[in-house]
């Protein structure tokens, strides 16, 4: 299949993924699509168990086994990552969509220089050869991610946990990957090091021209690094948009409820609003409509029928009746 | 690691805590000089002491002298080259039983521990039914049953180890498995048979090693104790613990000298392997490496 130079890098549509629990099978991403073109920062926001780090694993085709995709497509630079084998698969990952996760440590094999860790990556890939070349290759990496070259030779435990995520980029940027899924990369790091992290992603999009997947349930994160931005309500999409347009004007009940629970500067009270509530629960979702309903301040006898997402404007597309 | 500390190692043969506390942190200093020193004696000691493990002609039950600085036993051999000879055949009996069962262990403790569902159930299951029956009963059985050899003897201690490695291999790799480490080695392309190789099996070897080294210990005790009850080694091929048993009639008339020597040596064989192993289990883990 070629590819036309416009179309979007990772293309998700309609993407359902089902979790398999005591009580039956929960849907705990809901038919959910969304594009990133190349070179984009599209950031993913929802609180825990919303979905969001199912839906890139799903990508990654790497769910658990209790989870699996039950219906919608993923197409990765023009291919729809379900029809390959897995030996495909196998150079999609890392060599198309690299992935990274919190708790970057533990991510490193305690028993592997850095160095080496970065050359079986880049080997794996055919992004390396000749032992000559292969140190230049890693202190070249080391120093795109802002880190010593003199890292090479350490283990991970020998690393802050900064140092750390940074040389797990380092890694996945070895296979040289045009995506890359960040699933909360900072959590657990304080946040000066958070910046610098950022930083350095920031660094890499315009260096490289790396798209990215942010993946985090924090939304000062989100505006300050993507282009556009989805939020994840229980399994559903429930508002996507360009970060302008979703954080100057939410539509959804939710999206509004997020921003509000953000305490600001200006404000003219100190308390920041809490979301009445929970997420519903797994057993509990609703088949289908609103699954915000219970907690929505504007609910309305028709937010429990089926519907599909109103477009408001270019760009901007929201799941709530209010906009019917 | 963390999944290192919190594996259950069989407490047989461990060092009682006095002992541990005479040798202080220096345990596994210690036991290497113990055992340097035992091994070096038994490979040079026939190059300097010149008596023969064999002959007959030195006089019965002679007591230590300078001639025969161990004495000479009931047929008039010199039990200081015999006690030689011994621990070279118990070292190397030793090394063959830990790495038969270090490797079986490995392998299907791997296997295992990947393979999960009904197949990790099979094999758990015969894990426990073996490890329900003494080690050294097990394998005195089966030694028999095989026909009572030197290599039915090796085989069968090595078979009554291997549930231990078995059970040891597959705790790691459980825990291993559901490590982050684990899963972005996936999400980065690396096929399932590498993840194994580079990531799983590396980080169980420091516990692996340590109970190996602990084999080793078990092994010359229960090689010795099955030759002194007249199983695997037979005499007249010098074997400490079948020279204690033919040394045992000469205590109570007062040969002390030809059971005690190998016993002393079976004993120093065992506390050092026994240090090295306790040691080595602290020193592998790599956070200790810093």
């Amino acid at each position: 299949m070629t590819e036309r130079p416009d179309a979007e890098f990772l293309s998700v549509r309609g993407l359902s993924v089902g979790l398999a629990g005591r009580h039956g099978t929960g849907r705990v991403v809901e038919d959910i699509s969304f594009g990133i073109q190349r070179g984009e920062a599209f950031g993913l926001v929802g609180e825990s168990g919303s979905g969001k780090s199912m839906t890139a694993l799903a990508i990654m085709r790497l769910l658990p086994r209790v989870a699996t995709t039950l219906c919608g497509e993923v197409i990765v630079a023009g291919r729809n990552v379900h029809k390959l084998s897995e030996d495909e698969m196998r150079a999609v990952r890392g060599g198309q969509v690299g992935m990274i996760f919190q708790q970057a440590r533990s991510s490193l094999n305690p028993l592997m220089r850095i160095e080496r860790q970065i050359i079986r990556v880049a080997r794996l890939h055919g992004q390396t050869d000749g032992k000559a070349r292969s140190s230049d290759f890693v202190a070249h990496l080391l120093r795109e991610v802002g880190l010593p070259s003199r890292v090479a030779r350490n283990y991970p435990h020998q690393l802050s946990g900064g140092m750390a995520q940074r040389a797990l980029i380092a890694i996945v940027l070895a296979a040289r990957p045009e995506l890359l899924i960040a699933d909360e990369p900072t959590t657990g790091l304080d946040v000066t090091t958070e910046a610098e992290i950022y930083d350095v992603l920031r660094e890499l999009r315009a260096e490289l021209g790396l798209t990215l997947l942010l993946i985090t349930h924090d939304l000062a994160l989100v505006s300050q690094n993507c282009d556009r931005v989805g939020v994840m309500h229980a399994g559903h999409l429930v508002e996507i948009g360009d970060v302008e347009q979703v954080f100057e004007r939410p539509l959804h009940p939710y999206t509004q409820a997020l921003l509000n629970s953000v305490p600001t500067l200006e404000g003219e009270t100190n308390a920041a609003l809490a979301i009445e509530g929970q997420a519903p629960r797994l057993s509990e979702l609703p088949p289908h409509g609103c699954r915000f309903i219970n907690r929505c301040p504007y609910r309305m006898p028709k937010c429990a029928d089926a519907f599909g997402p109103i477009d408001y404007e270019p760009g901007h597309r929201v799941l709530c009746r209010l906009y019917d | 690691m963390s999944v290192a500390t919190d594996i259950e190692v069989p407490r047989r043969l461990l060092l009682p805590s006095w002992a541990k506390g005479l040798v202080g942190e220096n345990g596994l200093l210690v036991g290497l000089i113990l055992l340097g020193v035992v091994v070096l004696a038994a490979i040079f000691g026939p190059l300097v002491v010149r008596t023969s493990p064999t002959s007959t002609a030195y006089g019965v039950y002679l007591a230590p002298s300078a001639a025969h600085l161990f004495g000479t036993d009931d047929v008039g051999r010199d039990v200081l080259a015999r006690v030689f000879y011994a621990i070279q055949l118990d070292l190397q009996l030793a090394a063959v039983i830990c790495a038969l069962a270090t490797v079986a262990g490995a392998v299907i403790g791997l296997f295992s521990g990947f393979a999960g569902g009904l197949v990790d159930l099979v094999v758990m299951r015969l894990v426990d039914i073996m490890m329900s029956i003494p080690a050294f009963i097990l394998a005195l059985i089966v030694a028999i049953m095989l026909g009572n050899t030197g290599q039915t003897m090796v085989l069968a201690i090595a078979l009554a180890y291997t549930p231990v490695a078995v059970r040891i291999v597959r705790s790691q790799v459980l825990s291993l498995r559901e490590l982050p480490m684990i899963e972005t080695s996936r999400a980065i392309g690396t096929p399932a048979s590498r993840i194994v190789l580079w990531h799983v099996l590396p980080n169980t070897y420091s516990v692996l090693i340590a109970q190996a080294t602990l084999f080793l210990a078990w092994a010359i005790l229960d090689t010795a104790a099955m030759s002194f009850i007249g199983v695997g080694i037979h005499p007249p091929t010098p074997e400490l613990g079948a020279m204690i048993s033919e040394g045992s009639q000469g205590i109570v008339s007062g040969q002390w000298w030809v059971s005690i020597f190998p016993g002393v040596f079976i004993a120093f064989l065992v506390i050092s392997f026994s240090l090295v192993g306790d040691g080595l289990r602290d020193y592998l883990d790599p956070r200790s490496r810093r």
